[in-house]
Order: structure tokens, then sequence, then C-alpha cells
């Protein structure tokens, strides 16, 4: 049987195979993981961690996960923190490279991995950020968590002081401040 | 099962695509930063991607700027046209001359329409929400037709309240103006556990009346009450639910030239009255992120209004369901959605108002699908789309769209846009018959009787189930500069318009020639009677064209840390061809020039100055040119309480913003300067 396709719809597949075959290639980005890397840079611009930085010359985000570590370092490579460089490294839990961490950021997908670490860690100057459900009670500073399709934050002003870690009040107040439980 | 190209499209593999990149990275930025949807595309995306000509009101600029209601928002914006009929009254459009009853503007608060089909437009008087919980007021100058549906020709304002999560202070505001205005509203917001949060507030206006008005003395005084609240619960984090109640009503005053339906000759009396109209709106919405690359979302909404004036009593209510799907395929971006609205629509039958065929409810469903990909390397962009709409008065509408995008770099964008938008016929355009202010004889033929030639002839609009959508197919052009201490944009727009409004005369010259004779003979009464019976008839039809074409401007520059600049430009040509013995519903020719000047000047974190000063010539509205002034300077005397001190239309000396003395019943008043003061507290 003979199919006839009207001069319409001719077009519209060739408008749509010519979209197809032309299209690029280009690397995904996932909007979260670039909004959540903007607040870690806000966070560590308004807190004390440059107070008692070793490394004159860079900042460095550690990641558990390559994509964030890979978008966070697009997103702030032009970006400095009191004239230090932005640098971004994955790390996995009891790394040596840890030493060299100013600020960690822990994905949901793998905190399983790194909660036993968090909860026996020794107290440092390094700012620990994550996004599942317990991470404050687990001894985090700082955790993100959804509001309808915004990106919000919650602190653990407890867990700061133990640190040794003072965030500005104008972060503060744009989270929820929680306590440790 | 049948081929189609879309599904062919979609099973090829390998090929990924861009997702949206952030702007801004401060703070507020981040706060603002919309994981899914924004208006525009009906999918996250910067203003910078986005191939149409969006502009966006912060949160910020609200509250700098002093602004206390959703038109006096509007008036913010460039290209937007904010006409002030009386202290109630607004006459809003953009790239189209706007009026009371004007239809060519979509307006949703978070997502629910707003709009009313019995004269296709929107009671401004009646959004009355708290502008201290607005996150953004997003605006589309333009066809945005494709994604929202039809009446979007000329554009579309979505006001999006703040999340829950965001108000659960307790805040207060308290305002009162010289002209003895005042105001008070009241939140009350709470966090219920981890996953829930939500928000009730309360607002009281009680606005006196102006001086004058075209006729007499004004008396637009009056009294806004609202209650609403919004609950957000968020059990998870790709799942999330907001649900949102608010009842408003007002009583307000109003002057307006009635023509007698009582007496013999239809004389426009005017007169002072009182109307009133209340307002229940709910919407509910349901969003889920499927995986990191799909999302959907699940609507209902309803409103219900009743409103009371002398010379119409309505009664309506609507209710939407809207259900929208996107996703990140390896080949783009594709976005589709469902929704239906059932429109209830009971006419109360009045001397001025009745209805020809007795409809009483519309119904509208229809789908949509957009397809974004980029082309060739990542600085090209294309945007195929289409929306199709059954509705009860004229079957099927298609609003097809296509947009390409060029980013040769991060801070430029152009773009170039065609699409085709439909404007439905209001319910009232093709079933009403309406009373309107009457006219002399003299105005339609001559008369040997000086006597009768005054004499007042009612006229009639009459409803015409023949009456067409408006079709509207526009070009425009885009170009965007973004570098860090400035940004530039440019829109150059042109449309076509075909079965646009023209009414067709039909003066009744047998029974007007009856009347002489019988005056000529003394009787009075029965010529009276005779012209009572034969008014002028204005048959609706849509038989005309509009050409439009014009250009927004705007350029922001931070020139130092402590000022910021906005200079805005737009203008609009509007050319009516109307068929030989048809009257065009508006003028035949006419422009708007509008020029902007907007500035922000900060000396410390707790002062602010904001200046908004506007031009716009009154051709098109056929009054003076306007220039308004206002001036906000907000103080934070602490972190819990500020102060502000208003300058509203510092420049108005009796002035006239609106003159088309036919679009209306309603007399519009002479604006002064009001001054006002406000304190707020949030706790």
């Amino acid at each position: 049987m003979r199919v006839v396709l009207s001069p319409i719809r001719f077009l519209i597949n060739c408008l749509v195979l010519g979209v197809v075959l032309f299209s690029s290639n280009a690397p995904c980005q996932d909007k979260g993981y670039l909004i959540k890397a903007g607040f870690i840079y806000n966070f560590a611009r308004y807190s004390s961690l440059l107070d008692n930085l070793s490394d004159p010359h860079n900042f460095t985000l550690c990641s558990s996960d390559s994509d964030f570590a890979e978008q966070a370092k697009q997103l702030l490579h032009q970006k400095n923190i009191k004239g230090r460089s932005i640098v971004t490294q994955v790390v996995v839990p009891g790394a040596s490279e840890l030493s060299m961490c100013n600020t960690l950021f822990i994905t949901q997908d793998a905190s399983e991995q790194w909660q036993y670490w968090l909860e026996k860690k020794a107290s440092h100057t390094m700012l620990i950020v994550g996004e599942s459900r317990n991470f404050l009670n687990q001894g985090g500073h700082i955790s993100f968590f959804r509001a309808g399709t915004k990106v919000r934050f919650e602190v653990s002003p407890t867990h700061l002081k133990q640190s040794g870690i003072k965030i500005s009040s104008k972060v503060l107040r744009l989270g929820r401040v929680r306590g440790a439980n | 099962m049948k081929y189609s190209p879309i599904s062919l499209a979609l099973t090829l593999c390998c090929l990924a695509v861009q997702a949206s990149t952030l702007d801004e990275l401060d703070l507020e930025s981040l706060m603002a930063a919309d994981l899914q949807s924004t208006s525009a595309m009906k999918r996250a995306q910067s203003v910078q991607q986005t191939a149409a000509s969006v502009y966006v009101l912060t949160q910020q600029e609200l509250a700098q700027s002093g602004v206390d209601s959703i038109p006096d928002a509007l008036a913010l914006v460039p290209g937007v046209q904010v006409r002030r009929i009386d202290q109630n009254q607004w006459a809003i459009s953009i790239r189209a001359t706007g009026g009371r009853f004007s239809s060519k503007l979509l307006v949703m608060i978070d997502g629910q329409s707003v709009y009313n089909p019995v004269f296709a437009g929107v009671f401004w008087e009646s959004m009355n929400l708290p502008i201290y919980d607005i996150e953004r007021i997003e605006v589309i100058r333009g066809p945005g037709g494709l994604l929202w549906g039809s009446n979007a020709t000329h554009g579309v304002v979505n006001i999006i309240t703040k999340h829950s999560i965001d108000t659960t202070t307790t805040y207060a505001e308290a305002s009162l103006s010289d002209g003895s205005n005042t105001h008070l509203g009241a939140r009350v917001g709470q966090e219920l556990s981890r996953d829930a949060s939500y928000r009730i507030y309360a607002d009281y206006r009680n606005q006196s009346s102006l001086d004058d008005s075209v006729e007499g003395s004004a008396y637009d005084g009056g009294i806004y009450k609202s209650v609403g609240s919004r609950f957000d619960y968020n059990p998870e984090d790709d799942l999330s639910w907001m649900a949102q109640l608010e009842w408003n009503q007002l009583k307000v005053g109003q002057q307006i030239a009635l023509p007698s339906v009582t007496l013999s000759t239809a004389l426009n009396e005017p007169i002072p009255e009182l109307y009133s109209r209340h307002q229940l709106r709910f919407v509910t919405r349901v969003e889920q992120a499927m995986s990191s690359r799909a999302s959907q979302s699940l609507q209902l909404a309803y409103l219900k209004g009743k409103g009371r004036q002398s010379y119409a009593n309505e009664s309506f209510s609507h209710y939407d369901l809207d259900y929208q799907m996107n996703l990140e395929l390896s080949l783009g971006q594709l976005d589709w959605g469902l929704n239906y609205r059932y429109n209830n629509l009971p006419l109360l039958n009045s001397s001025y108002l009745q209805s020809n065929t007795g409809i009483d409810s519309t119904e509208q469903y229809g789908l949509f699908l957009q397809y974004q990909a980029p082309l060739f390397n990542d600085e090209w962009g294309l945007t195929l789309g289409n929306k199709s709409e059954h509705n009860s008065l004229t079957n099927w509408e298609n609003q097809p769209s296509v947009r390409l995008l060029w980013q040769p770099t991060n801070e430029q964008a152009a773009w170039l846009a065609w699409s085709k938008g439909v404007q439905l016929p209001s319910l009232g355009f093709y079933d009403y018959n309406i009373q309107t202010s009457s006219v002399p004889i003299n105005a339609l033929l001559e008369t040997p009787s000086p006597e009768l030639s005054q004499f007042q002839l009612g006229s009639l609009y009459q409803g015409n189930a023949s009456v067409d959508s408006e079709k509207t197919t526009s070009q425009e052009l885009g170009y965007r500069w973004s570098a860090t201490e400035w940004k530039f944009d440019l829109s150059i727009f042109r449309s076509e318009s075909e079965n646009i409004l023209t009414y067709d005369p039909h003066v009744p010259e047998g029974a007007i020639a009856e009347a002489l004779a019988l005056f000529s003979q003394g009787q009075i009464e029965e010529a009276g009677a005779l012209l009572q019976a034969n008014p002028l008839v204005l048959l609706l039809r849509s038989n005309g064209q509009l050409t439009t074409h014009g250009m927004e401007l705007g350029l922001h520059f931070q020139l130092t840390e402590e000022v910021n600049i906005e200079l805005g430009a737009s203008y609009s040509n509007y050319e009516f061809d109307t068929p030989a013995g048809s009257i065009e519903s508006q003028p035949t020719t006419a422009s708007t020039r509008q020029l902007f000047l907007k500035s922000r000047y900060q000396p410390t974190e707790r002062h602010s100055l904001y200046l908004q000063f506007r031009y716009e010539d009154g051709e098109a509205y056929e009054t003076d040119d306007l220039r308004i002034l206002d001036i906000n300077w907000l103080w934070q005397l602490s972190p819990q309480l500020a102060l502000s001190v208003r300058g509203k239309n510092l420049l108005a000396d009796d002035q006239l913003q609106f003159g088309h003395s036919r679009d209306s019943f309603t007399q519009a008043s002479y604006h002064r300067p009001e001054l006002a003061l406000q304190l707020s507290y949030q706790l």
C-alpha cells in the first residue's frame, strides 16, 4: 500500500530529521549541581575558612562525585576567593588528598560511603557540605535540600562551632538553622 | 502503528544536549534560581538563552521601588503600557493599545490563569496579592500563545509567589498616604516539619476618592480585603506539592455614564455608584522529578467570582486541569502537555446586557509540544513547537512557533522568532447584546430639525456568533549583550493580524425619518418612543486587519558600586485596515512611544533610593503625554524594622491617563501626586 504524505507533514519530517542530523554533541549539565556549586562558592567567600589556609594560591573544593567536580570547575574557573583560584578535586574517604581540601561536598549517592568517615572524622577546618537527608545528624556542617523547584540549605551551628568555622549572617539568614539532632 | 517523525528522532541515540548554565552567582540569584520551569519556555532557562523578549521583575526591585499593587509593579517594565483609569481600574497592555476590557494579555498567578473569558481580559482590581510575598514577575512581551494557550498574542504576565519555606517569619506592614489611603498587611508563616511549611496572610486597603473625573466629581474610593494561604509539602527531594487558596473582596466607587434605558432619550447620565466584586481562587500542583532528565507536573485550578454593578451582575467560575512533562533527551529537550478548561458563565440578564443564545458554559482542551535542540555547534539553538486547542466557539486552533537562538559568546545572544497566535472571541462579543453609550443623532446623519439632531440615540453592540478568532502572525528579532557591569537588550517586532474586531453600524434611518415626521407634528412622546425602540445597532464583525510594528530597547548598567541605572525605550505603531462601511474598534492609526529611566542608589546597606521616570505619548489613549515620576526611599532601621517614604506620580497635575470615553461606562479620573509612608516589621 502506497503511503502519501501531505506536503506539510513532509516538511515537518524533513525539519525534524534535519534537527536530528545537525544537532550537536555537548556535555550534559545538572542545573542542581551548578546551583549547589554556586552556593558552596558563597559559603566559602563568607566564612572564616580563609583565615587558616595553608595554600596561598588555591582554594580547593573537593567532592565525592566527578560530575559535580567537573561542573563546579567549569562554573568557577574564572572566579576566585580573596585572590585564590578555585580548584576542584575528586576524593574518596580516607584519601590523603583530603588534607588539601578546604571544602568537601558529599553527594546523595555517596552519602552511605562517607557516613563512617563523617561520624569518625577528626576535627579540622574543612567545611563539609552534603545533600542527604540525615547529613547534619551525621556530623555535616551544611546540607542542601529541595523546596519545590528551588535549592535551599540548612546549617548546623553546633557542628560549625566544633570545627571552628564561622559563617557570615549574610548566609545564615537565608538558610534554615538546625540543632545537631 | 502510524509513522511519526518525532518518534523516529527520539529513538536515535548518542547526541547529547547542553542544558542551561547559571548567569549569576550572588546569593540572591542562587536563591531565585529555578530547577524546573520558568514561564518563557515552560522550563528552566536563563533570560540570556531565551529566544523571546522577556523581562523579570525581581523581589529586590519590587521591595526597593515601593510598589503596592500588581498594576503598579507592571508599570516598572519597559514596553508594558499601564494606564490608570481611576483609583481602581486599569488599562494594561503590551504592543497594543490597552483598554478596560483589553484582551490580549494572559495573566497568571503561579501558573493559574486569571483571565476572564466573558470579556477576554483581567479584572486588575481583583489582583490583590501582597507584593512582599511575590518572588518575581516574569513578563513576556510578544506572542506567548504557543505554550500558554490562546489569548496571549501580545504577552504573558506570570506572577510567581514565594515558596512558603521562604516566608516562615511573621511580617506586618502599614502605610498611610497624604490622600488618606491606608494599607495594612500581615503574614504569618511556619515550618510544620522538615518537609512542610505554610503561610497565611491578610490584607486591607482603604483608598480615598480622587477629586475630579471627566464627568464632574470622581467617586472612586474603595475598600479591598483579602486573605490567603499557601502550603508546600516536599516529602522527597524529587516530589513536591503546593496548594494555594485566596479570597478577596472589593467595594469601590466609580463614576459611570449610563445611557438611560427607560427614557426615550438615552442620554448618558453620569452617576456615582458602588461596585462590588469578590473572588475565590484555588490552585494545587504536584511536581515530580522522575529522573535527572525527566520531570512532570499536574495542576488543578479553580476560580470563582461574582461582580455587581448597576449595568451588569456577573457570576463565573472556571476549572483548569494542566499536565506537563519536560524531558532532557540525548537529542535535545522535549516538552509536552495537555490542558482542559471548563468555564461556567451564567449571564444574569440586565437592561444593559442580554444573551442572544443563552450560552452559559464553554470549554477548551488541547495539547502543546515543544522541541529544543542545539544545531551545528553549541552556538545555535532551534525551538519548534505547536499548541493545538479546541474551544466551544471556534473549534480547533493551532499556534505554531519557530525560534532560533545564536550565542557566539557567553555574553551575546541573537534570536529570531516566527509564531502564529490566536485570540479567541470573548463570550461577550460572540453572544451578548450590550447597551453602550448613546450618541447624538447628528453624529450619524443630518436632520432638518436642530432639536432632533441633539437627541441621544441609544446604541447597542450586538454579539455575533459568526465572529472568528483573531489570528496574528508575528516575526521578532532580538539581540542581547550581557557583560559584568552592563546589559543591553533589543527586540524588534512586526505582526499582522486578521479577523480584527470591527463594527457594522446599522443606523435606523427609517425610524429617524418617521420620528422626524412625528416630531414636526408635535407628537414628541411618540417620536421619542419610536427612537427608543430603534437604537443604533453596532453589529460585531471580525473583518478588520491590523499591522503592528515596533521595538523595545533596554540598557542596564552599574555606574558605581552604589548606583545602578536602567534606560528603556519602546515604540509601537498600529495600523488598522477596516472594510468600507465598518468601524474599527480602535483608532485607525496610532503609535505609542515610551521612555524609561530607572535608578537605584544604595549608599549603605541600610539605605536605598529608587527612582523611576516614565514618559509615554498620549496619542493612542487620547490624552496629553504622560510624564510620571516615582521615588522611593527605603531605610532599614534595624534587621526587623524598615521605613519607606514614597512619592508617587510627582509630576502629575490633574493628569488624565485614559481618554477612551467609549471603552466602558466608567468615567476616567484626574490623577494627582501622592506621598505615602510605610512601616514594615519582620520577626
